[in-house]
Order: structure tokens, then sequence, then C-alpha cells
């Protein structure tokens, strides 16, 4: 029942890194998939240390910037959809593969989701929550 | 049936309180819907409707045991889940190597 400790998924970009690392956080209003993947469809961004969607007077903080290596990885607290006291981590990594970059995202720290919910009860019971977590992340 | 429609409707099955209690009922071992009703607030026919929807959405199963029926967790449901968030974090990056193809080095604004 652990097999969901992480999840990660990785893609190659026509771009080196350094630039790669740009356009994923400078530029991610303008690629992030609000339409399918938000909280408001309102539009997103780096704004100091967090990562912010913002739609008319909502405003819904996603993450928190934990690492920041450019132009190799970025390190996030995830919360989306939810308040910052339960959050699980992301990690982004980006590495020359050519004149590309192989960018990869790893997504870990669901055990977190239950601290103070079912503390007492085992990891492998508490799975419920978590998707229940995240029924409620991109709705 | 599709992998996305299973989730879709484990989630909405989840979105329910007493079926949430149901799944956590259940997490400690299989059981029969009488032990079930007398662990929660509902009748046995509230329960029964409540496992089928569970049945249905892939989260709890069925087994017989002589000639009584006990309900369990269904094994496969968090491999699910990690499957839908993979495919949320895939389309979201398929999405930034679009973005990144369309904007070649030197075309910036």
């Amino acid at each position: 029942m652990t097999d969901f400790a992480i999840v990660e998924t990785e893609i190659r970009v026509k771009a080196a890194p350094d630039r790669a690392f740009t356009l994923f956080t400078a530029n991610i209003g303008d690629w992030w998939p609000v339409a399918s993947n938000s909280v408001y469809k309102g539009t997103v961004a780096f704004e100091g240390s967090e990562l912010v969607e913002r739609s008319g007077d909502r405003v819904a903080v996603w993450a928190e910037v934990v690492r920041w290596d450019p132009p190799s990885a970025l390190g996030l607290t995830w919360h989306a959809g939810h308040d910052a006291t339960r959050t699980t981590d992301i990690l982004v990594t980006f590495t020359p593969d050519g004149a590309e970059t192989l960018v990869h995202l790893a997504h870990t720290g669901w055990e977190r989701l239950l601290e103070g919910e079912q503390a007492s009860e085992e990891y492998a019971q508490g799975w419920p929550p978590v998707l229940n977590e995240y029924s409620e992340m991109f709705d | 049936m599709s992998n996305q429609l299973i989730l879709d409707r484990a989630l909405d099955a989840l979105g329910d309180p007493m079926r949430r209690r149901i799944v956590e009922k259940l997490a400690d071992g299989p059981q029969p819907v009488g032990e079930l009703s007398r662990l929660l607030p509902i009748g046995r026919p509230a329960v029964s409707r409540h496992l089928r929807v569970l049945g249905d959405a892939g989260l709890v199963r069925h087994t017989t045991r002589g000639t009584r029926n006990f309900y369990d967790l269904a094994p496969d449901g968090p491999l699910e889940l990690q499957r839908w968030l993979t495919t949320l974090w895939d389309s979201a990056l398929k999405s930034f190597a679009a973005y990144v193809a369309a904007h070649p080095e030197g075309q910036d604004q």
C-alpha cells in the first residue's frame, strides 16, 4: 500500500538547462495548463518565494520555494488546493542532454498528509485520506 | 473501463464522509455488512448502498467465506492514485515542453 510514495515523470525539452530553468520558473504563467490543472483557472506565477495562482480577488498559494539552484534544481513544498499545514514535496531537476535538457519531476512526502489526522494508524491504512486530499486539489 | 474513469469514480465515492468512515473501518480488515452497520450510525440497507458505490469505484471488493459475505479494501486503489498523479504531472510537463519548443532561444520579446 506504499506504492505511491514517489510519483515521478520526465520529459526532454529543446533548450539548454539554463534556459529551461528560466522558462519553467519565470514563464510558468505562459505554459502551465490552468484549464485542466488549477484551483480557479486563473494565472500562475512565482511571487518571491511562493507559487501563486490569482483569479480576480481570489488567491491560492500552491507552493513555496525551498530550493533554488539554477539551472539544475528547483525544490517546492506543494499544497495546491488546501492550506500550508499539510504539504508534499516537489523536486524538479534539469539535466543537460546534448543541446537539450531532461526535466525530471518527483512528487513525494505523502505520508505527511496523514500526520495529526491519523498519526496512530499505519501509513498503509491512510491512503483514502490522501486520495481525498487530491480530489479537492484541482476541481 | 478506463483508468481515468476508475479514478473519477474513486474520487467521487470518497467525497462522501460516511463512505470514508466505511473505508477507514475496512482498513482494519474485512467486515460483513452487519458488523459495519453496528460500527456506524446507519442501517444495513444504507451500508449496502455505500458499499456498492465503493465497489463500483474499485475501492472495495467483496468476498465470500462459507455462507458469509465480507467486504474489504481493493489492493489496487493506491496504484490507481499513483497513475492519476503521474498523469497530472505528465500533462503539465508536456505543456512545458511544447512551450519551450515554440519559443526557441533568441526569439524572446
